[in-house]
């Protein structure tokens, strides 16, 4: 196997959307279900909001979706 | 079974500091529902052995001390995060140096409104999770409050909660750059609430005041938590212009008054001058914002009472034009025409109206008020009908409908 991570639970979820330079967050998983799925990144951030720092960066078409969640963590 | 000295002395230390012990706790084990917990214990260990060992000289930091070992032995059995342990080592130390000098901790409050108004937490979940974590409000109360059922409000803090923890949001003031936006989030949440509760006129259901006290009970704290910040007091202040006429709103037979009819004499005079000293001091910071303007427009409408009945409503008009700037809600723009239509005729408000997109205003309720009152004014009977129906129908408080009808009859007969 290459590579590969779980992802915790929908519930964890936070969705950004870049519209005219300006970030719009909000709770919860992306929900449009006819949309592609576009690619992901993993990144190692200290909380939410460094990570939707990045996510605001991400390099998509202007108005599309990043979904924000966290890897799973199994405990040890 | 513990007595009533012990019961109070709980019941005072829960009322004064709960907010503030579950903030402490939380903002250091970062999980919110665990802090509640582990303080919850707290309490009931108080209960159970003040009566015999008596009420402790420092009760806070009783609770404190005894909370933070709940919160080390369910960290150690559920064998939480590695990364918390650290965090939860430095609470015990704390604790104990607290618990050795003086009754202070540190206040986290204000963390706490902002991870509760924080952009990823769900928007109904924002001020019920406020209530319950900063002001200690019982699950079933709040839910009361919203008109939830109590499982459903209590899922939503859990659900709220959960994130918090595992999407990791982070108990920190928000930096500069965020910071505006942030605070606003902060205020629309309160706000929000207050209006839940001024949209229920209805003197028989306790829900509305209920709701505005709560609102006012948080508008409160946060001016405490930030007491120069202009939007705060701005916010406050609007709130208890609104508050002063809320016996005003009703007569003697439980019928809706609007503003204008209104018997200045029933305003409450106290909170019409905290008010307004509020304003002045936010003018002061020479940064204006909504809440500052809409608290000045209600400002305006409490002079009637020393003015001789009369209404400034060109004022008003300006004030509106000013907030349409700022901030071109549909509220903003509804308020803006009704004053226009006071300060220069029905015809000059039609003409507003008419601009306001259509799709914004379909299930808006003030929007069809409004345009009724213009079309009856102006002879357009018909259009004026479709449109008192609509807002009718738009209407949840019986006492605003009740009045619509009786404007709607009048209209048909007149």
């Amino acid at each position: 196997m290459a590579g590969g991570a779980g992802l915790e639970p929908p519930g964890t979820a936070t969705t950004v959307r870049l519209q005219s330079g300006k970030r719009h967050v909000q709770d919860g998983p992306y929900a449009d279900t006819k949309e592609q799925l576009g690619g992901f990144y993993t990144i190692d951030v200290p909380n939410l909001d460094v990570a939707l720092e990045w996510a605001a960066r991400v390099p998509a078409a202007p108005g599309s979706y990043v979904e924000v969640r966290p890897n799973l963590v199994v405990p040890a | 079974m513990p007595d009533a000295e012990t019961a109070a002395a709980v019941e005072k230390a829960a009322r004064d500091s709960y907010g503030r012990l579950v903030a402490y706790l939380a903002a250091r084990s970062r999980d919110l529902a665990a802090a509640e917990d582990a303080l919850a214990d707290a309490f009931h260990a108080a209960l159970a052995t003040w009566p015999d060992l008596g009420v402790p000289e420092k009760p806070e930091a009783w609770l404190l001390v005894t909370a933070r070992r709940r919160l080390i032995d369910r960290a150690r059995h559920a064998k939480v995060h590695a990364e918390a342990t650290p965090a939860l080592r430095l609470v015990t130390e704390e604790a104990q140096a607290l618990a050795s000098r003086a009754n202070l901790f540190p206040d986290e409050r204000l963390k706490l409104l902002f991870i509760c108004a924080h952009p990823a937490i769900d928007v109904a979940a924002r001020t019920p999770l406020m209530l319950q974590t900063v002001l200690g409000l019982d699950a079933a109360r709040i839910a009361s409050a919203f008109l939830v059922k109590p499982a459903a409000m209590g899922q939503r803090l859990t659900r709220a909660k959960i994130k918090i923890r595992d999407a990791r949001i982070p108990f920190e003031i928000p930096e500069a750059a965020e910071w505006p936006e942030r605070l606003d989030a902060v205020l629309e949440a309160i706000y929000a609430t207050y209006g839940l509760g001024w949209n229920a006129v209805t003197g028989a259901e306790s829900r509305g005041k209920d709701l505005a006290t709560e609102a006012l009970a948080l508008g409160r704290l946060l001016w405490q938590l930030l007491p120069d910040e202009p939007e705060v007091q701005g916010l406050l202040a609007l709130m208890l212009y609104c508050e002063a006429r809320r016996d005003a709103r009703l007569d003697a037979q439980g019928g809706f008054v609007p503003l204008s009819g209104q018997d200045t004499r029933l305003w409450s005079e106290p909170m019409i001058n905290e008010a307004h000293h509020l304003l002045l001091r936010a003018e002061r910071a020479r940064h204006i914002g909504h809440f500052q303007l809409e608290a000045a427009i209600q400002s305006v409408h409490t002079r009637r009472a020393i003015f001789g009945g009369k209404t400034a409503w060109e004022e008003i008009v300006v004030l509106y034009e000013g907030l349409v700037r700022l901030a071109p809600t549909t509220g903003a723009l509804v308020g803006r025409v009704a004053a226009t239509a006071e300060a220069r005729g029905p015809a000059a408000g039609w003409e507003l109206l008419r601009q306001i997109p259509p799709e914004s205003v379909v299930t808006y309720q003030p929007y069809w008020a409004q345009a009724a009152h213009l079309l009856g004014q102006l002879g357009r009977v018909t259009e004026a009908r479709t449109a008192y129906e609509r807002a009718i129908g738009l209407s949840e408080d019986p006492a605003t409908r009740a009045f619509l009808v009786r404007k709607f009859s009048d209209l048909s007969t007149g």
